[in-house]
């Protein structure tokens, strides 16, 4: 029987899946055993069995406060540079080669985008979204372009050609605001397959957001399916507010 | 905050680290670094590596949020076996020689460890909440029980609950497997 046949023996499985959250398979034998989780989903649903089983015990140790420095330290993992300017934040997301992909992306479809003639708007803002888990390439592009009037902007997916397009079905969209945090809905991802009309507030929560989210359901709190930062491509016209 | 609020707090926090809300990263450090610095100590006894060790545990729950799966099971559950995973690699990376481990610790009659000896203590009030854990511990023979608390406590591997108990390698593995089995069809049941 091959290796991975084992796996898909239930005793095998839950036997594995016992000594990964007791902590006595070796190192060599866990990384090998986490590998293996991301390929055998009943493996990954005994592994969370087991946490639930055995943490009992750990809502019974007593707390220790930790050292001050540890907070201080994860909070200056989460800030930002200060030196570093937003794009390059946002750029510094992507690893270079996807950097200089989605940097490619945005000049041909800038190129693609722009106006023939002053009535079309260029794309205000874009965000190249990966896929989780990520894929070779980022498989779309989602586009925002500013209305003249209020209610008249619009929302856009271009898909990597490149790739296969997947099903969005069930799949929402959220804008993650960069202040606060707050996720606005921006309605059903594959609604904007067809270039569709955004509210004023959705323009809004695209404008002030650091980040574009798609997931799984209804809710924001739904596995994630594709994210990326949001940049902002022209500049905002206050007159026309979305 | 009753336990169970607790939990759904953290599930509400993991929920919005998934989608890197930062207040939320600082409320989820603020409701369990207390707990986890405990459980991490039970493993690495160094405070300052041990530290280290939350630090990283807290570095990697922002990362990897992404992968925590709550239909299949709770936040809480999912963060300790995260933590306890970076621990015992800190413990194994730095080699960490058996006779390190206290004796007294991972015997049940001389535990000198609070924990251990309410855990395997029979008229424990600490499981009230936790009947049918509690009840099939005290169903698997004394052995299997004290070695698969330990391992689970303490992080010990397969040899080094060996050499504490002065056992050979292949009693010990067969100790933790049949332990774990009847507690499965225990539980189960």
């Amino acid at each position: 029987m091959s290796r991975s046949l084992r796996y898909l023996k239930p005793e095998i499985r839950d036997h594995l899946a016992a000594q990964y959250v007791l902590g006595t398979l070796s190192s060599r034998t866990r990384q090998r055993f986490e590998s293996l989780l991301h390929n055998h989903p009943e493996l990954e649903t005994d592994v969370y069995r087991w946490q639930q089983r055995m943490n009992p015990i750990n809502d019974h140790t007593k707390a220790v406060k930790p050292p001050a420095h540890v907070w201080r330290n994860l909070q200056s993992m989460l800030k930002p540079a200060p030196a570093e300017s937003t794009w390059k934040r946002l750029w510094g997301q992507l690893s270079l080669w996807q950097g200089g992909f989605a940097l490619a992306m945005i000049l041909s479809l800038s190129l693609w985008l722009l106006p023939a003639d002053n009535k079309v708007q260029p794309v205000s803002y874009l965000a190249v979204m990966q896929s989780n888990p990520p894929t070779p390439e980022p498989p779309m592009v989602i586009s925002a372009y500013q209305g003249d009037a209020p209610g008249r902007s619009r929302l856009h997916i271009q898909w990597n050609r490149r790739m296969a397009s997947s099903d969005l079905e069930g799949v929402s969209l959220w804008a993650i605001n960069r202040d606060t945090g707050k996720q606005t809905s921006l309605g059903d991802l594959k609604l904007a397959l067809e270039t569709r009309l955004l509210t004023k507030q959705e323009w809004l929560a695209i404008k002030d957001s650091s980040e574009l989210v798609a997931v799984e359901g209804d809710l924001p709190d739904g596995p994630v399916r594709f994210r990326g930062p949001c940049l902002q491509l022209s500049e905002w016209q206050p007159s026309n507010r979305g | 905050m009753s336990s169970e609020q607790w939990k759904q707090q953290i599930e509400y926090c993991l929920a919005q680290i998934k989608l890197r809300h930062q207040p939320a990263f600082e409320e989820l450090y603020q409701l369990t670094s207390g707990k986890l610095y405990g459980l991490i100590l039970k493993i690495v006894p160094d405070k300052e590596l041990a530290a280290d060790v939350l630090q990283e545990a807290y570095t990697k729950i922002w990362m990897n949020s992404e992968r925590y799966r709550h239909d299949l099971g709770g936040g809480w559950p999912w963060i300790c076996q995260l933590t306890r995973n970076c621990a015992i690699d800190r413990v194994r990376s730095s080699s960490r020689q058996p006779e390190q481990v206290d004796i007294a610790v991972i015997d049940e009659e001389t535990a000198s460890d609070d924990l251990l000896r309410e855990l395997t203590d029979d008229s424990s009030n600490l499981w009230l909440q936790h009947h049918d854990l509690s009840r099939c511990l005290q169903k698997i023979r004394k052995e299997p029980r004290s070695v698969i608390i330990s391992a689970y406590i303490y992080g010990l591997s397969h040899s080094e609950l060996a050499i504490q108990l002065q056992k050979p390698l292949g009693t010990l593995k067969s100790w933790i497997r049949r332990g774990l089995k009847e507690l499965h069809q225990c539980l189960e049941a």
